[in-house]
């Protein structure tokens, strides 16, 4: 039987490690998650510079394009390099926040969340989003209402790009008339299946064309950022299951009053505490828990640190085996917290080290970093992110990692650190069977189990 | 241990070590029998929008000296090999003249996807991969139409269908079983550590057979390789090393291997095109060849798409170079389809011929195209792969792909 401590800090934090030593049970792992550490750090470039430089790569590329001007040149070669850097900056200081936190609990909650309201930048002049999107919209509201986040994260001129919603006009807006311009629909889709009510939610096209006609006016330019757009913006009132939203005057308050109660629907509650039960739980959970955890933040009007306390309170999350898959940067950061690299070692590596010690690996493991591979994020089952490429470059990073280290540990004493009590024999043999320590470390760092959360 | 030298001494002492030969990939004979045939359809996705007009030129339309000026000067038909009385092939593909010759090479001079008007990479790509139509956001398709197919076939397991190198191919991904792997991958592991680590894989089922497959095709699995194809695949992999990709994508079909798809970037040439689009294209001709070579004999049985995910404007910018458009060319390759021919018309290059005034006008759905190749490869009914693969797609008539 694995001890409290171990569980907690595997299945709920970021693993074990020298760091945070305390013994972790329930109580110490909601009590870790403080509205503070949604702080926003200066590392992470926010959406209005990044709006700004966009712009700027797009005048000077059009301008390149009519006539050939070497200081142009130059500008746009420097603008890409400070986004190619300022992306590398985010990713250590994202791979520090896992790999050091105290807990690690908030830190899970910002990828489980980030993945549930998964967005990305699409290119073209404007490089990138996510790290924004995730540090604007996600973590500032890990501790409040989901009503909070929803606002957040569904309206954020990364999301709304990247759903297509500049792309919607109201059929019987002033633009959609004049100009015979009409709806898309991929926002209004994704809010009801992914964000919300979930696939099995009990909606219809219907309804998603409501939704649809109800989020017209929402906008996003590169020299405005988010504008809200009356003149695009569907007129009349529109029925959501059995509910009027809209007429005139067409506001932005419209469209926040139906987050707002999608946020509060029973499919809601189903849906986000089902998922959260399996990406830290089990594939398959306790039918009990997820009943418990939807109940709870229903009764509490959305109120997300009541739907982890359920989580946490219940003995259906601490009875099953550590049967999930850490994913990539998980593992990585788990990786670096129990080999006690030094926090400087990650936040000081120059861009070059920073591609080839974690951006590389980390997309050859299959989560390239800044991306999302749809609007529904990752796939959340154990087997995800099992494939052989992505086992390799597991192994090839920690049999690195265990080598660059200046005195790797010995692994006999190293498999205590980093799985305690959870270890098997099989893997306390394995380690001790090792030709060097550099490679027994890199064994138990690339073994099933140290992979497993 | 990017040493082949050293490489090589230490496949021999992993085989001596007894490392499984019997789960290699490239030595397990295969029974056959009920499995997808033996017919090998390659899909090489040209990302960044390919200039059909550069590569396959339409010296025969009167009307193209006078759009593509800078481009191709005075005398349009000056430099390029003349394939028929009307097209001509860009001279850096000379490499390909013998395969047309061979009847081994077409060309699908204009074609699409149903992707209109916003030509954007990101979008335009989705919607190629994921084989979908019309309203259908591209954002919201999660499986690509190769898997798709995967999924109408027999006996398909793990290794009937690769996606080969780093990047993400949506074409193959979803709910079917398929392989992605990077050519190259190589794991700095010792003898020893081998052993240990798939001995900690088989502990495990949710990873044992990933963790088998992983240890195997970076191990001891390449000892009846020739030394250069081996030599080949060492190197790194980069968006330069098509003969990497596609040695392994042959190694692969030699095997067990059915189906599988790369792609080669580069495509993407707003500036300077006469130069900018020599790397690619020879990236491109690399590919062809080196899979012809790789796959011997069974090249006969084998079928290349490289498509890409539209075409270019008809009219050059103002930096000699072509900006995004609709209509493009498709080209075909292999010893499996009817060849030394172009398929599906010609548009015209008037101005009213075109797309919106600018692009070449496609006149058949590309989708059509990958759809009665499936159907002939693999001997599928046609309202299969019309009603899983690509759902709501009209396939028209055959255009008689393949011999």
């Amino acid at each position: 039987m694995i001890s409290t401590h171990t569980l907690a800090a595997i299945r709920f934090g970021t693993g074990l490690g020298p760091v945070g030593r305390t013994a972790l049970d329930g109580a110490i792992l909601w009590d870790s998650l403080r509205p503070e550490s949604g702080g926003y750090d200066p590392s992470i470039i926010p959406w209005d510079t990044r709006r700004a430089r966009a712009l700027e790569r797009r005048d000077v590329q059009r301008a390149l394009r009519d006539a050939e001007d070497p200081a142009l040149s130059a500008r746009l070669q420097e603008l890409n390099r400070m986004d190619r850097d300022d992306t590398f900056t985010e990713l250590r200081t994202n791979m520090a926040r896992l790999a050091f936190a105290p807990v690690g609990f908030f830190e899970r909650l910002v990828r489980f969340w980030a993945n549930h309201f998964a967005a990305q930048s699409r290119g073209g002049v404007l490089r990138a989003g996510r790290a924004t999107q995730i540090e604007e919209a996600i973590r500032p509201n890990i501790t409040g209402s989901f009503q909070q986040m929803l606002r957040a994260a569904a309206l954020h001129p990364v999301m709304l790009l990247y759903l297509d919603q500049n792309a919607s006009v109201g059929p019987f807006s002033r633009v959609g008339r004049r100009r015979g311009r009409g709806l898309n629909e991929n926002l209004a889709r994704e809010l009801l299946e992914l964000h919300t009510l979930g696939a099995s939610g009990g909606y219809t096209q219907e309804d998603v064309t409501q939704v649809a006609r109800l989020l017209t006016g929402l906008a996003v330019s590169l020299e405005d950022g988010f504008t809200f757009e009356p003149r695009i913006a569907e007129p009349g009132l529109l029925e959501v299951f059995g509910k009027r939203y809209g007429g005139r005057p067409m506001t932005l308050d419209h469209i926040i009053e139906l987050l707002d109660d999608l946020a509060l629907r029973p499919e809601t509650a189903q849906h986000l505490a089902s998922k959260l039960a399996q990406h830290f739980v089990s594939d398959s959970p306790d039918p009990q828990l997820v009943a418990h955890m939807s109940a709870s933040y229903l009764h509490s009007g959305g109120d997300l640190m009541v739907l982890y306390r359920a989580m946490l309170e219940h003995p259906g999350a601490w009875d099953a085996p550590l049967s999930k898959t850490r994913a990539p940067s998980e593992m990585m950061a788990a990786a670096i917290r129990a080999m006690e690299v030094p926090r400087d070692m990650v936040t000081d590596l120059t861009s070059r080290q920073t591609r080839f010690f974690l951006a590389h690996p980390m997309e050859a493991m299959g989560e390239p970093f800044e991306q999302v591979p749809s609007p529904a994020g990752y796939g959340d089952s154990a087997a995800f992110w099992v494939t052989p490429q992505g086992l390799a470059a597991r192994i090839d990073w920690a049999m690195e990692l265990a080598q660059r280290v200046p005195e790797a540990p010995d692994p006999r004493e190293f498999v205590d650190i980093a799985m305690a009590d959870a270890a098997s024999d099989t893997l306390r043999r394995a380690a001790s069977g090792a030709e060097t320590r550099a490679q027994g470390v890199g064994l138990i760092l690339s073994a099933p189990e140290f992979n497993r959360r | 241990m990017t040493d082949t030298q050293t490489r090589r001494a230490f496949v021999t002492r992993s085989l001596a070590l007894g490392c499984s030969l019997a789960a290699s990939p490239l030595i397990t004979p295969i029974a056959l029998a009920g499995g997808p045939g033996e017919n090998r359809l390659v899909v090489i996705i040209l990302r960044g929008a390919m200039d059909g007009l550069d590569v396959l030129r339409p010296v025969g339309d009167r009307h193209l000296a006078a759009l593509r000026p800078g481009l191709f000067g005075a005398d349009a038909a000056g430099p390029g090999l003349a394939l028929d009385d009307f097209f001509t092939l860009h001279p850096a593909l000379d490499g390909l003249l013998p395969l047309w010759q061979a009847g081994e090479l077409a060309f699908v001079p204009a074609t699409s996807t149903p992707y209109r008007d916003r030509r954007s990479h990101f979008d335009g790509q989705d919607h190629l991969e994921a084989g979908t139509a019309g309203q259908m956001p591209p954002a919201l398709s999660r499986d690509g139409w190769l898997n798709r197919l995967l999924t109408l076939l027999p006996g398909v397991d793990a290794r009937t269908a690769f996606a080969v190198g780093r990047e993400r191919m949506l074409i193959l991904e979803g709910a079917a079983p398929m392989t992605q792997w990077e050519p190259g991958t190589d794991l700095n592991l010792s003898p020893q550590s081998r052993l240990l680590l798939a001995h900690l894989f088989q502990a495990d089922p949710l990873f044992a057979e990933a963790g088998r497959t992983a240890l195997d095709m970076t191990g001891a699995t390449r000892a009846d390789l020739p030394e250069d194809e081996m030599a080949g695949m060492m190197a790194p992999t980069s968006a330069g090393d098509a003969d990497g990709l596609a040695a392994y994508v042959a190694q692969q079909m030699r095997g067990e291997t059915r189906i599988a798809s790369f792609s080669l970037s580069g495509w993407d040439t707003h500036q300077a095109q006469s130069r900018a689009i020599l790397p690619a294209l020879a990236r491109l001709q690399a590919a062809i060849l080196t899979l012809r070579t790789g796959l011997g004999p069974l090249w006969g049985q084998t079928t290349v798409l490289a498509m890409t995910e539209f075409g270019r404007t008809m009219r050059e910018n103002g930096s000699r170079g072509t900006d995004h458009g609709t209509g493009g060319a498709m080209l075909l390759a292999g010893g499996a389809i009817r060849g030394k021919r172009m398929i599906g018309g010609w548009p015209g290059l008037a101005e009213a011929d075109m797309y919106a005034g600018r692009d070449l006008m496609p006149l058949r759905d590309i989708r059509a195209y990958s759809a009665w190749a499936m159907r002939d490869l693999f001997g599928l009914p046609a309202s299969d792969v019309a009603a899983t693969v690509f759902p709501g797609l009209d396939m028209g008539e055959t255009p008689d792909l393949l011999l």
